[in-house]
């Protein structure tokens, strides 16, 4: 890959991930809404999972072809995440059931720095990690969290 | 104490599920990675909710299904398959602190669109967050 063809994808990588960012922006309001008039988190996740699994699928129908061609481990592991991310979801409606929202806030939020300390552990030939991004990242869990403190 | 310990999984379980989704889609297209993993994450959310809220869903009503296609399609239509291209093309540890500023962009739109008065406290976060995203994009 040429030099240019790969900053190209960095900022691709950049403003995608920006852009998952502000769409869960939304959403966080739009599931306000949700919990506040309509039905219990759990539920409501369950629908919108299916609605969003459907739509997907319905634009990229001709990606599904490809299904075939994936082996046992790729299934796995995407199995695993989404098992992972919806245990994330579950354990986050108990934890505020529990426990009051100053102190759950900060932990949920660092989820950067796990992401980061298993990215460390498992992806360690294929991810560098450097002092910048750590800051970087521990500003964004210190700003996000003092957000959330402030509501 | 329980609080603590369901929200250090919760952090945990996100924390995993960005590597879990690199490794994944390390062989294969990331729109049909989202999707696959989409059916999964549906087939054991229903699982869970039916288990434990199955009274619930009686309640609900048609007019409702408009909300969750909308909170569907922002979160996992474009939030998730988002999120995927971000970790497939920048990698999981510089992806993941920048998806996690959801909580600004949230803040922002409730300023914006139903009308929340912002705090000096929001100011300084804000102001943090944005330092944070120019220390994560500049870093090679």
């Amino acid at each position: 890959m040429n030099k240019q063809t790969e900053s190209k994808n960095i900022l691709f990588g950049y403003l995608a991930s920006l852009g998952a960012a502000c769409s869960y922006g939304v959403s966080a309001n739009l599931a306000k809404s949700i919990v506040n008039n309509v039905t219990e988190p759990l539920v409501a996740t369950s629908f919108a999972l299916m609605f969003g699994f459907i739509t997907l699928a319905l634009i990229y129908f001709k990606q599904l072809v490809n299904i075939v061609k994936i082996n046992k481990k790729t299934f796995l592991f995407l199995f695993l995440a989404g098992m992972a991310g919806s245990t994330g979801v579950g354990c986050q409606y108990y934890a505020m059931k529990n426990a009051p929202v100053f102190i759950v806030a900060p932990i949920t939020g660092s989820y950067p720095l796990f992401a980061m300390f298993f990215s460390f552990i498992f992806l360690r030939k294929v991810e560098k990690q450097n002092f910048s991004t750590l800051i970087g990242a521990l500003m964004i869990i210190l700003g996000v969290t003092l957000i959330i403190l402030s509501k | 104490m329980t609080g603590i310990l369901f929200a250090l999984i919760a952090a945990s379980g996100w924390g995993s599920s960005a590597v879990f989704t690199k490794i994944a889609l390390e062989k294969i297209d990331t729109r049909l990675g989202t999707i696959v993993s989409l059916f999964f994450s549906t087939i054991v959310m229903f699982t869970i909710s039916l288990a434990t809220q199955i009274d619930h869903f009686s309640k609900l009503k048609m007019p409702d299904m408009i909300w969750f296609f909308a909170a569907g399609v922002f979160t996992f239509s474009l939030g998730r398959l988002l999120n995927y291209t971000g970790i497939s093309f920048v990698g999981v540890s510089k992806s993941t602190p920048l998806v996690g500023t959801s909580t600004l962009f949230a803040t922002i739109f409730a300023i914006l669109l139903l009308g929340e008065k912002p705090s000096p406290l929001i100011g300084i976060g804000v102001l943090l967050v944005t330092i944070g995203i120019i220390f994560i994009t500049k870093s090679k």
